[in-house]
């Protein structure tokens, strides 16, 4: 199952986001952005597992605006 | 002493949030939102789930809509001076507190003031609708009036804001809690409350709910986000939250909500019989009462004077006698010019859910030895 790193504007909008993607199935859990490329600074990520594309719909249905998504295989 | 001084803060606060305070600083006191290890998600969830009961019970439409302030003042300020600039017009009603006054007299913005029938609500509507501008951006009005008690017609102001493109914001403080208030319904795009109040929470937390758009915020800071922006974010609640947030009263709300969300039909009803009793029982030539509470559309607040005698004299004699209620202008001046009570003020009686009958019979019995003791004639 591919996993894939979510950063969001903000807490609030990381636990929304995780509320959400739960409600719908998709297993998901926050955590804070961990950075190694030097680009350090607050903000949370929702952790997801699934189907990219879905998991992007759900979370754009929800008014939850994505600033970046990283997918782990 | 029996506390009828409700409409200041309810000064019996409920056991379900003396425990939420204290098992929020024994569980909770980690930063919410900031350090990112568990203790501190704990804590932010927490909060989240907080946002999410303030919003179904008011009716909104998000967790993310549900600011966290110092008090009702100051999510005012963050929705006039967040939103207002110079050339908008707002239209207010002539019962405002100096919560809306002042920052709008700071502002130097452009305001009317739409004088409030007290038996007939389409007057009220007809009176707004007589102000209204091309640059009328708000309408911003009480839900309660602090002094009078009456009952603005929001659902009528909404729907008229709707049908102009105007903007709504309410000043909540003494309707939270006490009548229902639903916010997509009412079409509220602003409501401002003040938790230690209709939500029996402690002082010194208070609530914004924002469903239309702030563009500015009064203060900037830390959020939790975006640390390398100089620019404080436009993302809310965050970009009105600077600063560590009181998490132990937050965290009280939720169970406010849930003492009143359980009574909510009766608050109102007990209440208002409990100032229908001061009224029909303490009512005689040398009292005057400025509304009566016999008519629809009053919340439980209620002012009187005895004969021409200074409020502050009354409300002394009843504070030495074991009463608490305020006297003076209650931050109201504008309420008070209208009814003619700016030089004498008037003595402010405001129950609350744990008062009873028993306590407003005490209370009348006492006014009316004031009565038997006094000469009615010192100014």
């Amino acid at each position: 199952m591919q996993r894939h790193v979510i950063l969001v504007s903000s807490i609030t909008y990381a636990i929304k986001g995780r509320d959400f993607l739960r409600k719908n199935g998709i297993k998901a859990y926050i955590e804070k952005k961990i950075t190694s490329n030097g680009n350090a600074g607050c903000g949370y990520v929702i952790v997801a597992e699934g189907n990219k594309s879905t998991i992007t719909h759900i979370l754009l249905n929800s008014n939850i605006n994505i600033v970046e998504i990283n997918s782990i295989v | 002493m029996i506390y009828f001084d409700n409409a200041a803060t309810t000064g019996h606060k409920p056991q379900s949030v003396i425990n939420a305070v204290n098992y929020a600083l024994k569980n909770f006191s980690a930063n919410p939102g900031r350090s990112g290890h568990e203790y501190s998600k704990r804590a932010a969830i927490a909060i989240y789930n907080v946002r999410e009961k303030v919003s179904d019970f008011f009716g909104s439409t998000g967790a993310e809509t549900v600011v966290f302030s110092l008090n009702c003042t100051q999510s005012i300020n963050y929705v006039l001076k967040g939103v207002l600039k110079d050339g908008d017009h707002v239209i207010i009603s002539d019962l405002e507190h100096n919560a809306v006054m002042r920052p709008l007299g700071s502002m130097n913005i452009d305001y009317s003031q739409a004088s409030v029938s007290f038996d007939d609500d389409s007057k009220t509507i007809d009176n707004i609708v007589s102000l209204i501008k091309p640059n009328t951006k708000m309408i911003f009005c009480s839900a309660v009036s602090n002094v009078l008690g009456k009952i603005l017609p929001l659902k009528e102001i909404g729907r008229l804001c709707k049908n102009r493109g105007i903007l709504f914001g309410v000043d909540a403080a003494q309707g939270a809690g006490v009548i229902p208030i639903n916010m997509v319904d009412m079409n509220i795009d602003y409501l401002c409350i003040a938790a230690h109040k209709g939500l029996y929470c402690p002082m010194g937390v208070g609530i914004l709910i924002a469903r239309g758009p702030i563009y500015k915020s009064i203060i900037e800071g830390g959020t939790g986000t975006d640390s390398l922006q100089l620019q404080q974010p436009k993302i809310l609640p965050e970009m009105l939250e600077s600063g560590t947030i009181n998490l132990p009263l937050i965290y009280s709300i939720g169970a406010g909500i849930d003492f009143v969300k359980e009574r909510i039909k009766g608050i109102l009803k007990y209440e208002n019989m409990l100032v229908k009793r001061l009224y029909n029982s303490s009512r005689n030539s040398n009292i005057t009462f400025y509304t009566n509470p016999n008519i629809e559309g009053y919340a439980p607040v209620i002012c009187f004077n005895i004969a021409n005698i200074s409020s502050d004299i009354v409300s002394n004699y009843l504070n030495e006698n074991g009463f608490a209620l305020r006297a003076g202008l209650h931050c109201a001046p504008t309420a008070h010019k209208k009814i003619g009570t700016l030089k004498q003020g008037a003595v402010r009686f405001s129950p609350s859910i744990f008062n009873n009958i028993n306590e407003v019979d005490q209370l009348v019995k006492t006014i009316k030895n004031f009565k038997k003791n006094r000469k009615f004639s010192i100014d």
